[in-house]
């Protein structure tokens, strides 16, 4: 590639390793002044992690930054700010009591009078509207709380808060996350204004339609490695799905034959308003059955409903064909329905519990002497039972499940779900952020489970993990389930092409 | 993988059975023998007796405020809650003449407040301290309207009054009945699922909530047990002073609450001790009780008990710090 004058910023070999996990490994990234680069790639590529270190918030373990063509160090946000790099977050990040002004100067308020220097609220005013008809035809509510303008409002606030502070580049993670439909034409219109500016944009995105005729350059991450560059003339969706999935599908997982039986459980319609909408699916005996779907595609929040976590408009539980009534998780346990949520520990664990609190308390009343009164030996008898079946390895009952690894908190988690006897056991993410031998642990013991006639309905963003042990695979998007596969059918690139919407 | 299980292997067992208030026990204790020796008074039998009695009263308190800490709430209408009930076991006493129907009439006093509580803070999603911090100042309001010149009293019957004058076994009677307290409370502490469920909601409302525990029934029922213990320690004051001054109680929150937490409950919830409770109330106690005897001005008391809280916090925090560190 020639010397371009027009670079603004090279990202040479970085490399950034989180404990058990190398996040990025040797990724350079070029980013020439007044372009769009769009960075794509599944959920845990890098993306993110990459961004973070331009945006100062994460700092390289190797590797170097040039800016203008000088070497430079990213202490935190505020060095980047300086050094011209904006970052507009996936998560939302304004005050909300705070007006747009009042957000868009936050922490750098304009000053007047010598002394006591008070807050000169009109130059920080009058600045906002000249920012704004910079790039808008209209001014913004620029005086209200940003809490009564809508997400596009907030998304625009964030925008032009960004632009407010000397920048040559704008960083956008996900920032159509929020947006309904129309909403994302307006903001595709703001992109393609920074760049007549000649302000250069990195736009994540997960939506891979959205790139074609907005940006210059698509750059594809896949598990903290940089795979490919394309421009978007010479890609299409499914090129970039397969860009993005890659690797040759290694067959960890091996799928044990399991004769399916009848109908457990059936959910139709369910529904929770702009959450989830008019889910319907099924598990049979003997059956793993796969949710798939990108990050707040609503597989959670639908698993979640179906054990009454979550309110919900409207929809039906059907339990060998008993017609239930779910309001909280207890009526759930109750029906035979267990579930290990995301998140281990701010959900599935209480790590400053022992093994066998952990482990008894979905079902406590099994260990009750009367409905009241907890007879001690002999819940210890049946967490020793659970710690050995399941291969717990701890060094009592009674250790904390804070000081246990990844793996063995999630052991600890099915133990107390096996012990309220489910007939349909959900998975949220079994296996996140647990070494490749504890997983297959994990594996054993969810094929164990369907062997004896359990039914397992399974949220992965692992693609291989729900491939290689799914009989069926349900696809969700934007709150809907788009889809269904078979085993047979499942393909990486075909779950991937319309979890991200491309089939539409 | 090999490498975990011989880490884990090699570790040293960290479960032992350790006595979690050992520490502030040994505090306790030194404060005991310091005040033996500064005070050639306070081994007296009197004022041992005097000295149970003065912190049975907090301590009652103290371990209804454990358990809510536990679930991770406060509840800072305790002592209104307190002088309430011992008003309205006064005025039913009067209106009856019998005790039984008075301490009755007390002790629901307090369990309806409590439940309250325990509803405003489930059903309408309102921070406990907020809750706890109005109903304060609401129930201290009525009882101040309704005890208009000052006091309620004139329930001054022999049956009433022997509960906090008489004796047993040559102990105050408000001293045994909080011993039967203690136990029952620890037992429920301890031993039941419902101490379990408080200990898991405390440690984490969100997977106890999703492992089937009814979060808010218990949360409701820990208010209703703290109204309770209030409202216990408010009927005995009564029966003790023989009158209710409408300030009975106030501040007792923040001694209920010192108590517990140098006991060793922690703020945060998931974590109480009731026997920390006693062990703190009775600190309170003795510096009370030994400032009296050696003559000191009351007002250090204020600083003495800021200073200990300190302590016994950073201790307790220090100490578990360590056994983070397998």
């Amino acid at each position: 590639m020639s010397q371009n004058s027009n670079v603004f910023v090279e990202m040479n070999g970085i490399t950034k390793i989180f404990p058990g996990v190398k996040a990025l490994d040797d990724v350079s990234l070029t980013v020439r002044r007044g372009e769009v680069l769009a960075l794509v790639g599944e959920n845990g590529a890098g993306k993110s992690t990459l961004m973070k270190i331009l945006s100062g918030l994460y700092h390289p373990d190797e590797g170097e930054i040039k800016i203008d063509g000088k070497a430079v160090h990213i202490t935190d946000p505020k060095r980047a700010q300086e050094l011209g790099i904006s970052t507009i977050f996936q998560e939302p990040s304004l005050a909300p009591h705070l007006t747009a002004v009042q957000n868009i100067y936050l922490g750098r308020e304009l000053t007047r009078g010598k002394g006591i220097r008070t807050l000169d609220e009109k130059r920080m005013l009058q600045e906002t509207q000249d920012l704004y008809s910079k790039f808008f035809s209209t001014l913004g509510d620029v005086q209200v709380p940003v809490s009564e303008l809508g997400a596009l409002k907030n998304r625009v606030i964030e925008i032009v808060k960004a632009l407010s502070i000397q920048c040559s580049l704008v960083i956008m993670d996900e920032p159509t996350a929020a947006l309904a439909e129309h909403e994302r034409e307006v903001l595709f219109d703001f992109v393609k204004m920074l760049k007549e500016q000649n302000i250069a944009v990195i736009y994540i995105t997960h939506h891979l339609r959205e790139l074609f005729g907005l940006v210059d350059r698509i750059v594809v991450m896949r598990d903290g490695q940089y795979v490919a560059e394309v421009t978007s003339e010479e890609t299409d969706v499914d090129d970039l799905v397969s860009k993005m999935v890659g690797r040759q599908i290694t067959n960890y997982v091996v799928k044990e034959t399991v004769p399916i039986g009848e109908e457990i459980l059936n959910v139709t319609n369910l529904t929770r308003k702009g959450v989830i909408e008019d889910i319907a699916l099924h598990v049979r005996k003997g059956e793993i059955v796969g949710l798939a779907g990108l990050a707040g595609a609503g597989r959670t929040e639908t698993v979640r409903a179906i054990v009454g976590a979550d309110p919900i408009d409207s929809g039906e539980v059907v339990m060998e064909g008993k017609k239930l009534h779910i309001k909280t998780p207890q009526d759930a346990i109750d029906a035979g329905i267990g579930m290990l949520p995301e998140n281990r520990k701010l959900q599935g664990a209480l790590i400053d519990m022992d093994v066998k609190d952990n482990i008894t308390l979905a079902n406590l009343d099994e260990v009750l002497a009367g409905n009241f009164v907890l007879k001690k030996p002999k819940e210890d008898k049946i967490a020793k039972e659970y710690v050995e079946r399941l291969g717990v390895k701890t060094p009592s009952i009674f250790q904390k499940v804070r000081s246990l690894s990844g793996g063995n908190q999630q052991k600890v988690i099915l133990a107390k779900w096996l012990f309220t006897n489910p007939k349909v056991l959900i998975f949220d993410e079994p296996t996140q952020g647990i070494d490749i031998g504890a997983k297959h642990e994990i594996y054993n013991l969810i094929a164990d489970f369907v062997k004896n006639g359990g039914g397992i309905l399974l949220v992965s963003s692992e693609l291989p993990e729900l491939m290689g042990l799914a009989d069926r695979i349900y696809v969700m998007h934007e709150g809907r389930i788009v889809h269904e596969f078979t085993h047979e059918e499942a393909t990486e690139e075909n779950i991937t092409l319309y979890a991200s919407g491309g089939h539409e | 993988m090999m490498a975990t299980e011989k880490a884990l292997k090699g570790r040293p067992s960290v479960h032992k059975k350790k006595f979690d208030e050992l520490g502030i026990l040994i505090v306790a204790i030194a404060l005991f023998i310091f005040l033996s020796i500064a005070s050639p008074h306070f081994l007296k039998f009197t004022n041992i007796q005097n000295l149970l009695l003065q912190s049975v009263f907090v301590m009652l308190v103290g371990f209804g405020m454990t358990f809510v800490l536990t679930i991770g709430g406060i509840d800072l209408s305790v002592g209104s809650i307190l002088g309430f009930s011992g008003a309205t076991c006064g005025l039913m006493i009067i209106a009856t003449g019998s005790a039984a129907a008075g301490v009755l009439t007390g002790l629901v006093t307090g369990v309806g407040f409590g439940f309250l509580n325990g509803i405003l803070i489930t059903k309408l999603k309102i921070a406990p301290f907020l809750v706890t911090f109005a109903m304060n100042s609401v129930i201290r309001g009525i009882l101040l309207l309704t005890s208009s010149n000052g006091s309620v009293s004139g329930f001054g019957i022999d049956d009433f009054t022997w509960l906090s004058q008489g004796y047993a076994i040559g102990l105050p009677v408000p001293v045994i009945i909080t011993i039967i307290v203690f136990v029952i409370l620890l037992f429920l502490f301890k031993f039941t699922s419902f101490g379990r469920y408080i200990t898991a909601i405390g440690s984490n409302k969100q997977a106890a909530f999703l492992s089937g525990v009814s979060t808010n029934r218990i949360t409701v029922i820990v208010y209703m047990l703290s109204g309770l213990m209030a409202a216990l320690s408010g009927v005995l004051l009564a029966a003790r002073m023989s009158s209710v001054p409408s300030e009975l109680g106030a501040g007792y929150e923040m001694d209920a609450i010192a108590a517990a937490v140098i006991g060793g409950t922690s703020m945060a919830g998931g974590k109480g001790s009731i026997i920390g409770a006693i062990i703190g109330a009775m600190i309170l106690g003795m510096i009370s009780n030994g400032l009296d005897l050696l003559s000191v001005n009351q007002f250090y008391r204020q600083i003495i008990v800021g200073i200990i809280i300190v302590v016994a916090v950073a201790l307790e925090r220090l100490t578990s710090l360590k056994s983070e560190k397998v």
